[in-house]
């Protein structure tokens, strides 16, 4: 043996290094902070994370591409187009924790001065490189926004989810790599996520929906949505698991970690205890307020005889109501009826079976979505939208000027699809005029703006176009039943010249507005033939009455 | 078993211990029923270290201990005069270590990689990583592959890379596992050159299967069998301990340690044959001659 004997007690000179604790942790951070610099670039350009960044893009485009831009919904649709790059974040960082398992360095690294949790603490702040690449995302989409005239504010909390959730992904990545080393757990996670986010919560109104990582955002005219996950909450409980991941992945010491990863998840369960708490009267007469009480929650503004309100994050639409409404008016032959249009926004269609009695209705949130659809009191839409956006706001202001209501009439139920057990939502109305005010509101709308002409030649060549089909389409002109040979002969109307109109209209336009005069007469007074109507079609079968005249 | 440094007393082996790189006791260490080490002694001061053995022989297992990479089940460890297991941190810093499958970053450049590990050999400062590479790239003659990407490197560049990393952090104790390994004639040379010109200043341990290797480049020569150290000495000693053993003639099959040199020639081990002439033993002859008459009892 070349050793034979061990020497018994260490001599004089014995050295012992030792830098003492505090040297060694400030020597550790240093490396990790030099670990997480070298690999942030690195995972900057992983295929998988530029493929996700790329597919958010697609995706933000395509959310926020149809609909006139609104900051405080598009900051939903913000958020949800970061789901791409969570999801290529969680598969990147579980590539990198399976790195040296997957090359074979971990020989070779674990002679290294310091262990592999050095690694994984690096790793572990890398995490917040796709978070921030996020919110570069999420500040690069707001400005494409904002460039596309939005109105409104940012939706901070809802933004913030998706930067959230970006992060939560990388961190998940990573535990996996850590303790389940597979490159099949984290495919697993992604459809296990997918699976509770599209199957386990159903309704809407499952109490595990806050475990759901990837919440769909989109509430789907299930105003239940904010009600029951408050975005801040929700944001909350995803941080808190986010939270407790990290300290479990990068704190050193075993009891700090303990705590504070188990002060995380508490506070986890707490932000998702108090996200399904069920909704007080008090929540619910609230949201009654909002939805129902529109002259006190939302903001006015006058020019001329129109007064246009809206939601406090549509205000900047005003000018473009007021402007339409006003070039509308103005185009009557004669001076308007008295009194003052005005223009309230209304909260959409809200599904009468989804709404417990014990549930708050989330009017804001629903507010946001999909708002153009059925704007039943005028103005939901964004009078420069599309033409057939153009039209439904137009011809609402088109029927005043002529003499017929605006907006449905209470009290006089027709069509029984619309409105709510709650009273949240009053049934949509609509009245039938046979005589030519539906005609000349249509032509009044269409005249002087090419697109709503063609959007309402195109609907009245559909509405025509087939037998059974009606003009229910014309719903949202302020609850006027159109027949289609009334919309086609708005159509003809439209091609004529404006001067001759006007002169005939000019002097009949009492007549006019009282009702007095038939499509027929009109058509014979200015020089137009109509084609031969057939019988009158059957109501569609939503309608459950027989249509009362128009006042 | 040879007792092979018969001079080495417990007085001047204590001596010696202070000032060493490597002291190792009693080190044992078994995976389920198979024995590694079977109660290792050593002492490794300055030089260059050869572990010759036969597969399974435990080398591996040694390098791993003295790399801590891997503790022994029994025994003592110090590493320049330090308990690992106290000051870990201390003693790593201190050692190279080459396993013998050393993987890569594969999609990473020369440098790059070089740069991540001096991060974690606890470079902060770029001026220093990049002083460092600049420094070990020129020793293994990587200069030129700098830039390129580890995978399109070759075998004996590859294990050049490996040793550059382990020279980062100008170690006192380089631990080499099966070097030589894969390697064509050239790259075994050229190896074989730098691992001479790093032996001058740090404390070199190698193992390999390659006895020719051993004679070039190691001052002391340890083998391994079964978990123990059969020898310790220099390649001379090793080779003088088949004095007398190896015989030249025509070749034969009784010797089940026949090696043709060349034509007719054979170099036999054993009991001389008959019309044998008397040879000089070299160290492969000392090594095989070793394990025989340890295998014969």
């Amino acid at each position: 043996m070349t050793v034979a004997e061990a020497p018994a007690e260490r001599p004089t000179g014995w050295r012992e290094v030792d830098d003492g604790a505090r040297r060694q942790r400030r020597r550790r951070r240093r490396i990790v902070v030099g670990l997480a610099v070298a690999e942030a670039p690195r995972l900057l350009r992983q295929p998988l994370v530029l493929a996700g960044l790329l597919l958010s893009i697609v995706l933000f485009w395509r959310e926020t591409g149809g609909a006139s831009p609104v900051l405080q919904r598009d900051s939903v649709y913000v958020a949800k187009s970061l789901l791409p790059l969570a999801v290529a974040t969680l598969f990147a960082l579980n590539l990198l924790g399976l790195r040296d398992r997957r090359l074979g360095t971990e020989e070779l690294l674990a002679a290294m001065p310091h262990d592999d949790r050095t690694r994984w603490t690096a790793w572990t702040a890398v995490t917040a490189v796709p978070a921030l690449l996020g919110a570069a995302a999420t500040a690069a989409f707001t400005v494409v926004l904002v460039l596309r005239g939005s109105v409104g504010a940012p939706a901070w909390s809802e933004l913030s989810v998706g930067l959230v959730l970006v992060w939560l992904s990388g961190l998940a990545g990573l535990a996996l790599a850590r303790w389940l080393p597979s490159v099949v757990a984290p495919v697993a996670l992604v459809v296990l996520a997918a699976v509770a986010t599209f199957q386990l919560n159903g309704d809407g109104t499952s109490r595990s929906r806050w475990l759901q990582p990837f919440v769909d955002f989109s509430t789907k005219a299930d105003a239940i949505e904010l009600a029951r996950r408050p975005t801040v909450l929700h944001g909350a409980a995803l941080a808190g698991i986010a939270v407790a991941l990290g300290c479990l992945l990068a704190v050193r010491r075993r009891r700090p970690r303990q705590v504070a990863a188990a002060v995380s998840l508490a506070g986890a369960v707490a932000a998702g205890g108090l996200q399904l708490r069920p909704a007080s009267q008090a929540d619910i007469a609230r949201a009654r307020r909002f939805a129902l009480g529109a002259p006190g929650t939302q903001r006015c503004a006058s020019r001329g005889q129109v007064r246009a309100c809206l939601y406090p994050g549509y205000v900047g639409w005003s000018g473009d109501y007021l402007a339409a409404a006003s070039e509308v008016l103005a185009g009557a032959p004669s001076t308007g009826p008295a009194g003052r249009f005005t223009i309230y926004q209304r909260p959409p269609r809200l599904p009468v079976d989804a709404y417990p009695p014990r549930v708050l209705v989330a009017v804001d949130d629903a507010l946001y979505r999909d708002a153009h659809e059925d704007s039943a009191r005028v103005g939901m839409v964004k009078a420069t939208g599309s033409g057939e956006r153009d039209l439904y706001f137009r011809s609402a202001v088109g029927m005043w000027a002529a003499g017929l209501p605006p907006a449905p009439q209470p009290g006089k139920r027709l069509f029984t699809t619309e409105g709510d057990a709650e009273g949240m939502q009053p049934p949509v109305v609509m009245c039938s005029a046979p005589d030519s005010r539906p005609v000349i509101g249509l032509w009044l709308a269409a005249k002087d703006h090419p697109a709503t002409a063609k959007a309402l030649a195109d609907l009245a060549r559909r509405a025509t176009a087939s037998a059974g089909t009606t003009a229910v389409w014309l719903i949202v002109a302020g609850g006027v039943y159109v027949e289609p040979g009334q919309a086609q002969a708005a159509t003809r109307l439209a091609r004529l010249p404006e001067s001759r109109v006007k002169a005939v209209l000019r002097g009949r336009w009492a007549q006019v507005r009282a009702g007095r005069l038939s499509v027929d007469a009109l058509a014979r007074a200015v020089g137009l033939v109509l084609p031969r109507q057939s019988e009158p079609r059957a109501a569609p079968p939503s309608i459950t009455g027989p249509t009362p005249p128009c006042p | 078993m040879i007792p092979v440094d018969p001079s080495a007393t417990a007085a001047n082996l204590r001596s010696e211990t202070y000032g060493r790189s490597v002291v190792g006791r009693d080190l044992y260490k078994s995976f389920g029923a198979t024995v590694a080490l079977a109660g290792v002694d050593l002492s490794l001061g300055a030089g260059v270290y050869g572990f010759l053995g036969p597969n399974g022989a435990g080398k591996t297992t040694l390098l791993r201990i003295m790399a801590t990479v891997m503790p022994p089940d029994r025994g003592s460890l110090e590493l320049f005069e330090l308990d690992p297991s106290h000051s870990l941190e201390a003693v790593r810093s201190r050692l190279g270590y080459v396993p013998q499958e050393p993987g890569f970053y594969s999609h990473f450049s020369v440098t790059a990689f070089l740069d991540y590990i001096s991060i974690l050999r606890g470079m902060s400062k770029t001026h220093d990583r990049r002083e460092a590479i600049e420094r070990v790239l020129p020793i293994v003659g990587l200069e030129a592959s700098a830039g390129k990407k580890i995978r399109a490197l070759s075998g004996g560049q590859r294990r050049r890379l490996a040793i550059a990393q382990a020279l980062l952090a100008e170690p006192r104790l380089l631990i080499l596992d099966e070097p030589f390994a894969g390697l064509d004639p050239e790259q075994r040379l050229r190896l074989r050159s730098l691992l001479v010109e790093l032996g001058r200043r740090t404390t070199l341990v190698v193992s390999t299967h390659q006895t020719e290797d051993v004679a070039h480049l190691c001052d002391q020569v340890m083998v391994l069998d079964r978990g123990r150290i059969r020898f310790t000495g220099t390649a001379a000693e090793l080779a003088a301990v088949a004095e007398g053993r190896v015989w030249l003639g025509p070749p034969t099959d009784r010797s089940d340690f026949a090696q043709a040199l060349a034509g007719d020639v054979s170099r036999h081990l054993g009991a001389r044959p008959d019309g044998r002439e008397p040879a000089e033993p070299n160290v492969e002859d000392g090594y095989l001659s070793l394990l025989a008459r340890d295998g014969d009892g």
